[in-house]
Order: C-alpha cells, then sequence, then structure tokens
C-alpha cells in the first residue's frame, strides 16, 4: 500500500505528461501531406495516401535518390509500382524512422537503400531527437505554433494527398558539372570511406528489419559526380559484402547508364535531371523487373486512378 | 559545449546518478555520489581533472595543519597564565597565517598561471612594444579545468574558515572532496560553503517524494527559461554584438537588453537546474539569485545578483579588508572629521576598489571584465555619495522614498546602468564595448523598431511574443516570490493529479514553445567559462 | 547595554533596537553603517572585533551586538 502510494503519481505524472504532448503533437502536425498544410516533405510521405500494400519497391535515401529515379517512369514502362522517400540531408537515423513508417501502411518486395545517405554524420543526440518526434511528433513540428491556422485546431492529421511524382523530384534544367570534377570523378583508389559506429549500427538495424519482415534489401549509389567517390564505393562494398546484401554502383555502370555531366545534372553534378532519370531508369527499370520477379500491374484495373491515370499529368508537371 | 540544460545531463546522467543513488546501500551511496561528481568532472575536462585533485588534497593538508596548530594552542593557553595567553595566541596566529599563504598560493597560483598568463603576458608584449623594447613573448594558452574560478573560492573559503575557527579542519579527504567536486556545483556555482553543506552531503539521504517533486519543477522551470528565452533571443544576440556597427543605437541598446534577459535567463535558469538537482536528492544548496531585477540600487542588485559571489567577496575580501588595522585607523580619522556615513564610505571605497578588481578579474581574464567591475564600483560609491543628498532632497520636496512611482523609477533605472554595464560584459572586447556606447548615444534612434529591421535579426514576431509571454510567466514567479509566496510549496499541497498537470505543462510548455532542433544553436553556459 | 543603545540611535534614528531582530538580514543597517558602528565600538568599549565576527547573527539585535561584546571583552 506504501509502495503504491509511492508509485501512483509517478504514473500519473508520466500519463499526464504524454498526453498533454500528444494532443500538442496533434496540434503542430500538418493536417495533410502538402506544402500548403506545412509539410516540410510532403512528398516523401505520399506514400500513406497509396493504397494498403500497394508499392512493390520502395527507396530510401538524402535527395540523391529522389533526383534519380522516377517511380512513374518506370511504372509506365516496366508496371512495376515503387515510391521515393528520399528526403534532402536525411541521414541514416532518419532513413530507418522512415522504414518503420513505411511498414506500417505498405509491405513491399525490395527496399532499395540509397548508399549516399549512410556517410552523413549524426550523432547519438540526433537518433534521439528523432526517435522522440517518431512517439511526440511536437518535437519535429514543434516550431510550427507560429504559423497554427484554423484548421489545426479543427480537425486531425490526415495524409491522403495522392502524389503524382511518387516522391521524385523534377528539373528539366541542365547545370553542366565544372571539368575539374568530372576529372577527379571516381578516380581509382584502395582507400576506403570512414564510417562511423552510430552509421554501421543504424545499416545494421535497418537490413535487419527488413529480413525480418521478409523484404529485400538493396544498396544502390545513385549517379553523382560531386558526391561519389571510389572510397565511398570500396567501403559501401565491404558493408556490403558483410551484411551479406547486394550492392549495385550506378557510378561505376557507365557503360549501361552513361551519363553526360554537361547535359544530365541540373546543379554542376550533384544532383541528375530528369534527362539522367530517364536514362537510370531505362537501365534500372528492366533490371529491377526481372532480378526481384516484380509483377507487372498495368493491366490491373486497381492501380488505374493512382497510377495508370495520372500519368499524363505527370508529364506535364515535370516538363 | 555541453551544459546542465542538455539531454547528456538531464536524460541519461541525471537518471542513472537518482538511480544509483536510490538503490545503494548507504556506505556506498556517498562514494557513488563522488564517483559521479568525478566522472562528471571527467568528461567535461578529462586529465585536467588532476588540477582539481591537487586543490584538493592542498586545502585538505593545509587544513589538518591548522587544526593541529589550534589544538596546541588551545592546550597551551589552557596551561599558561592569564597574562601570557595573548602571547601564545598571536604567536600561533603568526604561524597560522603563514599556511594559510602558503594555500593560497598554490590554488591561486593554479587558477592565475592557467587562466590569466596569456593575458599577462599579451599586456606585457604590448607595453613592451610601447616602450620600443625588442622583446616580445609567446602567448602561451592553456587548457582551463572546468569551473576552476568556482572551486577554487570554495578551497580558499574552507582554508580561511578553519584558520578563524569557524568550522573544524576535516580529517576525511573524500568529504572534502565531496564538497569541492559536487557535480551540480561545477560548471556554474553557486559558490557554496563548507559549513552549510559537506556535511549534509556526506549525510546522503534517501530520495524523498516530495523534494523530488519539488526540485523537478525547479529543474523543469530552469530549462524552460534557458529555451524559452535564453536559447530564442541567442542568434540576435550573436548578431547585434558582433555587427553591431551597422545599426543604430535602437538596436545597440535593443542588444544591450536582450543580452543582460539573456544572461538572467541562462545564469539563473541553470542555477535552477542545479538547485533542482540538489534538492531532488534532498540537499539544500545556496540560493544564488534574488529577483534580481527588483533591485532599487545597484548596490542591493548585487545582493541579489549572483548572491554566493557576492557573499564570498564580502566575507573574504571587503571585511577582512576593511576591518584590518590601516583602515581601521583610517575610518576612525575619517569619522572624526566626515561624519558617519561619508567617513566609512572613504574606508569601504578602498576596500570596494579591491573587491570590485578582483570580481571584474574573476569574470575573466580581459580589460572588458576590469572595466566592468570598475564601471559597477563607479556606481556603487556614487550611489553612497549621492544618498544623503538625494534623501535631503526628497524630504525637502516632499517625496515620499516608499511611493509605488519613486521605487519603480528606482528599480528601472538600476535595470538601465545594469543593462549598459552587461553590454561591456558580452562586447567582444573593451573597445568594442566603448563604440557600442558610444553608437547609442550618437546614433540614437527608434526608427530600426518601425521599418523592420528588428524582425530581420533572426527573430520575428512570434518569436519576439514568445519570449515577452516567457518573461511575463517568470516576473510573475517572481513577484509572488518577492511578496513571500512560495509557488512550489502550495502547489505540492494540491491533489495529486493537479501535480501531474503542473509537471505536464512544464513539459509541454518547453518542448512546444523552447529554441532547439534544426536552425536554432543553444547559448553556451555563459557562467562555465570563468 | 543602554549606552549601546544610545550609540545606535546616534547611527540611525529611524529604527527601534528594542524590538528589532533582523537589523543585517533586513538591509536595515547597511554596510557603512556597520563599519561607523563597529569603528565607535571598539573605541567606546576597548575592544578588537576581528572581521570574521562580522555576520548577521552578531548584529541582527542590539542583544546580539551586547553579547558580541561582552564575549570580546572577556577575552
Amino acid at each position: 500500500m506504501k509502495y503504491l502510494k509511492k508509485i501512483i503519481p509517478v504514473f500519473l505524472t508520466l500519463a499526464v505528461t504524454a498526453g498533454m504532448l500528444y494532443l500538442v503533437s496533434i496540434l503542430t502536425s500538418p493536417k495533410s501531406n502538402t506544402q500548403e498544410a506545412g509539410h516540410d516533405a510532403w512528398a516523401a510521405y505520399g506514400f500513406e495516401a497509396e493504397p494498403a500494400d500497394s508499392i512493390d519497391v520502395f527507396l530510401l535515401g538524402d535527395s540523391e535518390s529522389r533526383s534519380s529515379i522516377s517511380p512513374m517512369e518506370l511504372f509506365h514502362n516496366e508496371g512495376f509500382t515503387s515510391y521515393c522517400c528520399g528526403i534532402n540531408l536525411n541521414t541514416l537515423c532518419e532513413v530507418s524512422d522512415m522504414l518503420h513508417l513505411v511498414l506500417k501502411y505498405h509491405h513491399p518486395k525490395l527496399m532499395i537503400l540509397e548508399c549516399n545517405a549512410i556517410f552523413t554524420e549524426f550523432t547519438w543526440k540526433d537518433a534521439f531527437e528523432t526517435a522522440a518526434a517518431h512517439y511526440f511528433p511536437v518535437v519535429h513540428w514543434h516550431n510550427r505554433w507560429k504559423t497554427l491556422t484554423k484548421e489545426d485546431f479543427t480537425s486531425i492529421p490526415h495524409y491522403d494527398k495522392v502524389e503524382v511524382r511518387k516522391g521524385y523530384y523534377h528539373s528539366s534544367f541542365a547545370d553542366p558539372a565544372p571539368p575539374y570534377m568530372v576529372d577527379r570523378y571516381m578516380a581509382a583508389s584502395d582507400e576506403r570511406e570512414p564510417l562511423d559506429g552510430i552509421n554501421r549500427w543504424y545499416l545494421k538495424h535497418i537490413v535487419s528489419i527488413c529480413r525480418k519482415q521478409g523484404i529485400e534489401v538493396l544498396m544502390m549509389s545513385m549517379p553523382s559526380a560531386r558526391n561519389w567517390t571510389t572510397l565511398k564505393h570500396n567501403t559501401c562494398s565491404d558493408q556490403a559484402q558483410a551484411l551479406g546484401i547486394p550492392f549495385i554502383d550506378l557510378n561505376v555502370m557507365r557503360e549501361e547508364i552513361p551519363i553526360d555531366w554537361n547535359l544530365d545534372t541540373r546543379d554542376r553534378g550533384d544532383h541528375l535531371n530528369n534527362d539522367g532519370m530517364r536514362k537510370v531508369c531505362s537501365w534500372l527499370g528492366p533490371w529491377l523487373k526481372e532480378t526481384y520477379q516484380l509483377e507487372d500491374h498495368r493491366q490491373d484495373s486497381s492501380y488505374d486512378k493512382n497510377w495508370t491515370a495520372l500519368y499524363d499529368e505527370y508529364i506535364e508537371r515535370i516538363s | 559545449m555541453i551544459s546542465y540544460c542538455s539531454i547528456e545531463y538531464l536524460l541519461i546522467f541525471l537518471p542513472v546518478v537518482f538511480l544509483g543513488y536510490q538503490i545503494l546501500p548507504k556506505s556506498v551511496r556517498r562514494y557513488f555520489l563522488l564517483a559521479a561528481s568525478y566522472g562528471f568532472f571527467w568528461y567535461l575536462s578529462g586529465p585536467l581533472l588532476a588540477w582539481h585533485v591537487a586543490v584538493c588534497v592542498c586545502v585538505w593538508l593545509t587544513g589538518l595543519r591548522l587544526q593541529h596548530l589550534l589544538n596546541e594552542r588551545n592546550k597551551a593557553v589552557k596551561a599558561a597564565e592569564r597574562g601570557q595567553r595573548k602571547a601564545i595566541k598571536e604567536a600561533c596566529a603568526g604561524r597560522m597565517r603563514r599556511w594559510v599563504i602558503l594555500a593560497g598560493v598554490v590554488c591561486f597560483g593554479i587558477l592565475l598561471s592557467l587562466k590569466y598568463t596569456p593575458f599577462f603576458v599579451e599586456n606585457l608584449n604590448g607595453l613592451f612594444r610601447h616602450l620600443g623594447i625588442h622583446i616580445q613573448m609567446k602567448v602561451p594558452s592553456f587548457a582551463v579545468p572546468i569551473g576552476i574560478s568556482f572551486y577554487t573560492l570554495q578551497a580558499m573559503s574552507y582554508v580561511y574558515d578553519v584558520q578563524k575557527e569557524k568550522i573544524p579542519a576535516d580529517g576525511n579527504f573524500f568529504r572534502l572532496t565531496m564538497w569541492l567536486s559536487f557535480f551540480p556545483l561545477l560548471m556554474e556555482g553557486p559558490i557554496a560553503r563548507y559549513g552549510s553543506l559537506a556535511e549534509k552531503i556526506w549525510e546522503v539521504p534517501r530520495i524523498q517524494g516530495e523534494n523530488f517533486q519539488k526540485g523537478l519543477w525547479r529543474i523543469l522551470y530552469g530549462v524552460m527559461k534557458k529555451m524559452l528565452v535564453a536559447d530564442r533571443v541567442n542568434t540576435a544576440v550573436e548578431l547585434l554584438y558582433t555587427d553591431f556597427a551597422n545599426y543604430d543605437g535602437g538596436m545597440v541598446f535593443l542588444a544591450a537588453v536582450l543580452f543582460t534577459l539573456q544572461e538572467y535567463m541562462e545564469f539563473s535558469g541553470t542555477i535552477d537546474i542545479v538547485i533542482g538537482t540538489g534538492e531532488c536528492l534532498g540537499f539544500v544548496l545556496p540560493e544564488n539569485f534574488n529577483q534580481p531585477f527588483f533591485a532599487k540600487t545597484i548596490s542591493e542588485f548585487w545582493t541579489r545578483w549572483h548572491i554566493s559571489l557576492g557573499a564570498w567577496l564580502r566575507d573574504y575580501l571587503f571585511y577582512p579588508l576593511s576591518m584590518s588595522q590601516p583602515l581601521k585607523n583610517l575610518t576612525k580619522k575619517c569619522r572624526a572629521r566626515l561624519g558617519n556615513h561619508y567617513g566609512p564610505l572613504v574606508t569601504s571605497s578602498v576596500a570596494l576598489f579591491a573587491v570590485w578588481l578582483f570580481n571584474g578579474l574573476w569574470h575573466g581574464a580581459g580589460w572588458s571584465y576590469i572595466f566592468f567591475g570598475m564601471y559597477h564600483f563607479s556606481l556603487i560609491v556614487t550611489g553612497s555619495f549621492l544618498a544623503p543628498p538625494v534623501i535631503a532632497f526628497c524630504e525637502k520636496h516632499k517625496i515620499d522614498r516608499k511611493w509605488f512611482f519613486y521605487r519603480l523609477f528606482q528599480m528601472l533605472r538600476t535595470a538601465l546602468l545594469v543593462s549598459i554595464g552587461e553590454m561591456f560584459f558580452r562586447a567582444l572586447s573593451l573597445k568594442h564595448g566603448l563604440s557600442m556606447f558610444a553608437r547609442m548615444i550618437r546614433h540614437a534612434s527608434l526608427s530600426s523598431f518601425t521599418d523592420g529591421t528588428a524582425l530581420k535579426l533572426g527573430m520575428d514576431l512570434p518569436d519576439y511574443l514568445i519570449v515577452a509571454a516567457a518573461v511575463l510567466f517568470v516576473f510573475v514567479i517572481s513577484l509572488l516570490k518577492e511578496r513571500g509566496c512560495n509557488v512550489r510549496e502550495r502547489l505540492y499541497a494540491k491533489p495529486v493529479l493537479v501535480r501531474a498537470l503542473v509537471t505536464g505543462l512544464l513539459v509541454t510548455l518547453i518542448l512546444l514553445f523552447g529554441a532547439y532542433g534544426k536552425g536554432y544553436v543553444p547559448v553556451d553556459p555563459i557562467y562555465a567559462n570563468f | 547595554m543602554e549606552r549601546l543603545y544610545e550609540i545606535l540611535e546616534e547611527m540611525q534614528p529611524e529604527y527601534d533596537y528594542h524590538t528589532e531582530t533582523a537589523l543585517i538580514d533586513d538591509h536595515l543597517l547597511d554596510s557603512l553603517t556597520v563599519l561607523a558602528l563597529i569603528s565607535e565600538l571598539e573605541d567606546e568599549y576597548d575592544i578588537t572585533i576581528p572581521a570574521v565576527e562580522i555576520v548577521p547573527e552578531n548584529f541582527n539585535s542590539a542583544q546580539a551586538m551586547w553579547k558580541l561584546i561582552n564575549r570580546l571583552m572577556e577575552e
């Protein structure tokens, strides 16, 4: 009884605090996955609006991933569905958080882990904040108290806006990479890019979660003259081998994917533009479909609404 | 830099310490607490911990030596004739003084050489250049252990108190060390006295529910002050103090006010976390703030702001100096000529000069800190000098000095003078400080408050509003405290659900309105560098 | 004792020294008054008041001061 008297206030305090944080989390979270609603990565979260279990392939990573692959392009040509969840400067802890969210709505066959994000440095404190924001989104959205609208007080978050580009970040603009960058790009080396312990831990964690769910994992690096190096290639190759998963580096496949760094990049060799993306997809699409035995949904009428019917609009948006 | 207001301290270190403290048996508990303190020190300063241990050993041995001398003296006094007693006492006092000086040389020697050598060498080089002597020394730079200025003062207060028989020397090295390294006190004080604390920490009482709840509230209140105000104004303060030349006088004034606010919220917020930590464990740590902005004069301000430093300077510098024989004689002479107010004023000015020079230098090795000390010295002496005529003036013109508006005027005037002092304190150098002051006067203008400049400092309107709301909240709490109402006491008397709601509300306010996450740089603990 | 009250009243006539018990704690006597007072007491009673004795407990009331004076006179 005495023990109970001590423990009740503790639990009551924790419960009340959690309840209040939950309420302000609902209040501050954007009410829709759109820019107008105040979402900072609305495109990446569009998969929540897709019918449950309707996506075959997910792409996790940073901005390299969402600039190199367009799910709509892949669907139109090969018939399987995919989604880009890349967010600018995403770190592995955020990627892992995204993975948990994805698995809440979908059970894909393949998870592509874009490799540049593996190297982005972060601390255990960032990981802690990401974890806290997972349970109490107010930790992430707290600055939205400045811009709250009437809707924020009267409705709850509802991410039902179907994204036409499925997370792809388009650009029809070409800004050539400087010659010195192209010269130095993928210069031969035996050295390895260092990888922090916490990054390694998260990499393992992500792979093991997918394994448990029976989802295949593929490590893939996207073409980037600015960000990708042979050192990173070597490290990724080691890691993939140790984890027992395949790794393909699109940067070394110059015959299959002949990126022209004068024409195919939108920002001086950092990210690809539409032309670069098309080169990637025209090789990657058939390869993925064959390697992972992905189903062709183009004749399936249940995919009409969110995919087939949106293709024209997609073409219009990206050009 | 790590602070008490960090995930590491609040969510990892503290829970581990609380848990270990509670479950371990009493005999182990105190060593656990000591290990936690040294672990904390090591985490912040690494091997520099050796300097701290050196100081602990030094004052421990000195204390024992002094106690030995005192015991011998007492025996001798008992045995001696009445007439000889005075001589024995004086002989002993002389011997003790030598040991105290030795300890002072060691403790302050470490502090001075680690912290002040670069400043000293720089100025010596400057002097040589000025005199045309071609000697230039390399300016050394030393890593300084965390909180050295705080624990050195604590260590010396112990030696002095033993010498003056206020406390017996502590034979237990670990008890003494625990008090000199107690982790909440390490970074920003308060400067605690041995007599009021060491024994209590060593008793390591079990954590009590009531203490824990109240301590937790105090911690959350401190975190709130820091994250809602100090961190939110940080961008603006940084910008204004670096680029003040691009702004008009109004903005420079804003810089002075914002920094004063930031410093108060940061320092007193940290002290809230410190005292709250102590309270959770069941220790009463000394208060460091007593609603400073309700002070009516500068000298009153210093009895309400950084109280533990002011008290240290009063007890170990001001009174020993002004009660020394030469100054006592001076008091006597001046009193005969100038009366009971202006007579002692002469003496106390001499002592105060030393106090404020020490105070300025204690804050840091730099001319701006010395200037800061002299600024307050002049204000206090001027204040005392003007006090009688002001009283006479008020009486002549029938102004009631207890009238609300008169007191309000005094408080605002004091706050203004303090803010200007803090501007010199924060400025990147004395030169910067002086040009900021000149700019404030010469380019006095309010236009930048209306033309949108104030909103381009990294703070938008909602930022200003939330800062204002938080300041108002702190003001109300302070006002209640000033009126003698203990808010936490009252809240604790409420039903358990209300108490839970209060805790929840504080956490929610911090996480909702705190300035943290991407785009925010929290302010470094301002006093931890001293 | 009566002489002590006289001295105190000379210094600061505003307060009733028979009843006040927090002269220092309530900031009724400032440090200048304390210095003047000590100087006066030393002369009057032919004692030496050391700096360590200047603590609130010794100066908060006339009673406390009287105790201090007597203690120092005995030494």
